[in-house]
Formats: structure tokens, sequence, C-alpha cells
């Protein structure tokens, strides 16, 4: 039996089914409600999951900031501290030194005169103890007054140093020049690999800002940060890194990894730019690559 | 009007019921000769046989299924026609679906049963209803009512792919149909 006999032998099955095929129901369809549901809510998670995504990359992105912030506020406290502790030295050893000198003094109140006994320590000490211990009594005991209260004027002012610094914890970022720009172009140098630049306008809002966080320091006066752009410059002098060139993208974002990892705040846009937010003191002591140099730049520059 | 009052003005042996048979299913038994002639003047010979055989054969007959009938009727008189015309030049629509079913043909041994037409269309009859509705529908717009896939397609508003999908299928299952029934045509 070839084919076209088996198609002719369709002419005998039951007219039954002849008849359901001639006003046939269309192939049922996902139900059109629970298909829109569907969308909707894939369309919601879809979002939420993008919420969340968001939401945890701008927390990591202030934890860095407020983590650099608080090393800054720290090192300002490690360095009151030192200053504190530096002064409590002191003190301690005016103290010392007082305490030696009341004691010579008390032992001469106790020895009365009978101080050579005593004179065992330096010839200095001894000096200073013969024949004064009366005299200088009052003058040791003024003096010890002045030390105390000098101790508790360093410890205060370490204390207001504290709350000053703890003031300071709000931080201003800038992100262009604090004036009119003149039109003047600087040319600015292109640092040596290893080595870090400035330009002319952020080095300028820089000592600008120093100097109004000096006259401010009183007041509530932030934390000063720059909003700046990272340019790299490659092994031949002068050899702009850019993200067109060959490998250029490549070794921006591995640059941008390593300052990353270094805890700087720094970011890489979609066309490979890299920007950061850094206060002078990080712009200062920048931990560069020795293979390349940078320059600090405000974006609106070139 | 219903098929049971085209039937009995058949059988009062009316002039009305060739009009009323042509107004209702005309167009369908046109269609459907065309897609095994490919000819609209033929097509309407095939049709005008049909209303003939039918005024001929009801009475007796009474059909349940009246678009089966005459659609059956149709359907031959095509092929007898195809077959008379196309004797060296076969058409290309015949020829594709021959090809097609000739899948569900098993191979052939000694013990080889041979089965009239109507034991055939019987044993296919019953797979079918052993198929879902859609997909026994599918089979039957394209292997009796001889529609492109394309047609079917866009009946039962799947893409085309899937009608040739299904078809696929159903052929393949047909073929261990007829083998598990030891039957080779």
């Amino acid at each position: 039996m070839r084919g076209k006999d088996l198609l002719e032998c369709m002419e005998y099955i039951d007219d039954a089914l002849v008849e359901e095929a001639l006003q046939p129901a269309a192939f049922p369809h996902r139900n059109r409600v629970v298909a829109k549901w569907g969308m909707m809510a894939a369309c919601a998670a879809v979002i939420g999951i993008s919420a969340t995504a968001f939401w945890f990359h701008q927390n990591i992105k202030e934890a860095r900031i407020e983590s650099q912030v608080e090393g800054t506020a720290a090192a300002a406290d490690d360095s009151a501290d030192d200053a504190k502790d530096q002064t409590t030295a002191a003190g301690a050893g005016d103290g010392m030194a007082g305490g030696v000198d009341s004691g010579d003094s008390s032992a001469g109140s106790t020895d009365s005169g009978d101080s050579s006994a005593d004179s065992t320590d330096s010839g200095s000490m001894d000096t200073f103890t013969q024949g004064t211990i009366e005299d200088s009594a009052a003058p040791v005991e003024q003096n010890a007054g002045a030390e105390a209260g000098r101790q508790e004027g360093a410890i205060e002012s370490a204390k207001e140093g504290e709350l000053t610094e703890a003031k300071q914890c709000s931080y201003k970022v800038i992100s262009d020049y604090y004036g009119e720009k003149d039109g003047s172009a600087y040319d600015d140098l292109v640092p040596e690999q290893g080595k870090s630049s400035c330009s002319q306008y952020l080095q300028e809002t820089m000592n600008y800002y120093e100097d109004r966080e000096n006259t401010d320091r009183t007041t509530d006066s932030p934390i000063y940060a720059y909003d700046v752009v990272v340019d790299l410059y490659g092994e031949s002098e002068g050899a702009f890194i850019h993200r067109d060139s060959d490998n250029g993208s490549e070794v921006i974002e591995q640059e941008y990894r390593r300052l990353a990892a270094l805890g700087y705040a720094v970011r890489l846009s979609e066309d490979f730019q890299l920007t950061g937010t850094f206060t002078k003191v990080e712009i200062e002591t920048f931990q560069a690559s020795p293979e390349y140099g940078y320059t600090f730049r405000f974006a609106s520059e070139y | 009007m219903e098929d049971n009052e085209i039937i009995e003005l058949f059988w009062q042996r009316s002039q009305r019921a060739i009009a009323e048979t042509d107004q209702k299913y005309g167009g369908r038994l046109q269609t459907l000769s065309m897609n095994i002639l490919h000819d609209r003047q033929d097509a309407e010979e095939c049709v005008n046989d049909t209303y003939h055989a039918t005024w001929n054969t009801l009475p007796p007959e009474r059909p349940n299924y009246f678009f089966a009938y005459l659609a059956k009727l149709a359907r031959n008189f095509s092929f007898g026609k195809y077959d008379y015309y196309h004797a060296q030049k076969r058409c290309v629509t015949v020829v594709e679906l021959s090809d097609e079913i000739e899948n569900c043909i098993p191979a052939p041994n000694d013990l080889e049963q041979k089965l009239d037409s109507k034991e055939i269309g019987r044993i296919i009859s019953t797979f079918l209803y052993e198929q879902s509705s859609e997909m026994r529908a599918v089979f039957v717009r394209r292997y009796w009512y001889m529609d492109p896939i394309k047609d079917i397609a866009e009946m039962f508003q799947i893409s085309e792919s899937k009608v040739k999908s299904i078809l696929f299928r159903m052929r393949n299952k047909l073929r261990e149909h007829l083998e598990e029934e030891d039957i080779h045509l």
C-alpha cells in the first residue's frame, strides 16, 4: 500500500470525527489573567531585586565613605591622644620632679636642715635643694600648682580637641573649583611613574578649603573631600592611558580594583573613567603604583 | 436550516434541498475539493456530482452526520477526478500528503495481513479516539480535509511549527498503533 492509498482510506473514518473537525475549538491557551498576573509578579520581582541591589550598593558605598571619615577622625584622635599622652607624660615627669622636689622639701622639713644625708641623687638637684629649701618651698608648691593647672588645661584642651574632632565628622564633598575660573589654561605637568600630582585648580581649591578649615577650627567645620577624576599615565613619559587605547580599559579596571582594595573611595564608570572621593591627606599621601603616574583633577576640567 | 430539515427536504424530493445544502455547505465542499484538485472548475463539477449523488441516495439513506456524508462523497469524486486527470502528472498536494502519511505504514513482512479500506478506516478511527480532541482534529483537518498547514495553524490559533510537530507525533503514534495491532497495509 502506498501513501496515497492510505490517504484515500481516511475516507472511511467515523463521520463523527469528520464532523468534530468541521468546526474545531482552538487549542486551550494558558489563562490570560494568570499569565498577566505572572508577568506583573515577574516585573515586581525584577524591580525588587534591582532596588535591593542598588540599596546594597549604596550602603557599601556609604559604609566605605564612613569608614574613611572614621579613619581620618581616628587618625586625628590618635594625634590628639598622642598629644594628651605627651602632655600627661610631661606632667607626670614634672610631677615626678615635683615629687622629688616635694620629697626633698618634705625630707627637708622633717630632717629640718639635715639635708646632706639625702643628697645622694644629682648634683644639680643637690644644688637646688641645698640652702634654699626653706626659701624655695613656697615657689616649689606654686610651681607644682602651676604644673597641675597646666596639666588640667592640657587635658581640657585635649578633651576640647576630641569634641572638636567629633564635631568635625560631618563630611563635605567638593566637586569643582571653589571660585570662578579665570579661563587660563594651566599646563599641568605629567607625573612620573609611581608619583601623583594635582591639577592647578584642584590644588588651589584644596588650599582654599584647608585655610578655611584652619580658620573655622573652633566652629563645626566639616571635613573636606574632593570628587576627582584620576587620570593614569603609563610607562613612557606622558603616555596617557585612555580607555580606548590598547588594554587601556583593562589597566584602568585593574587599577580601580587595587585602589578599592586599598580602601580608597574610587568608582569606575561604564565608560572606564576612574573617579573617586579623596581628602587632601589622601591625595597627598596617595599610594601610587610604581607602574603608573596619576593626575587628580576635577571632572569639569578639560 | 438544520441538517435534519435539509435531509427531510431530500426525502420529500424538494428542489430546495439542493439549494439549502449548497447555501450551508457549498463553500466547505468547494474548499475540500479545491484542496485535492487545485482547479476551481473541476472542484465545482465535483460539488455538483456530490449533490447529484446525494439526491440519488437520500432516500433511502438518512445520515446521522450530514456534512460528513456530503464531504465523503465530494472527497471521493475529487480523488476520482484527480486520478482521471493526473494519471501521468500528479498533483503536488496529493504527492506531499501521500509522502507524509506513508510514514504511518509499517514495514511489510511475510505474514502481511491485507485489509480492505473500510477496515483500515475503522482502525484509524479507533486510534484517533484514543487521542485528545485537539490532536485528532488537527490530524483529520490535515489528512481528511487536506488543509494546508498554514490554514490549520490559523484555525487552531497555534504556530505552524506546532502543527507540524503534532502531525509528526501523530503519524509515529499511528504507525506504532498499527504495529501493535500486527496490521500491515
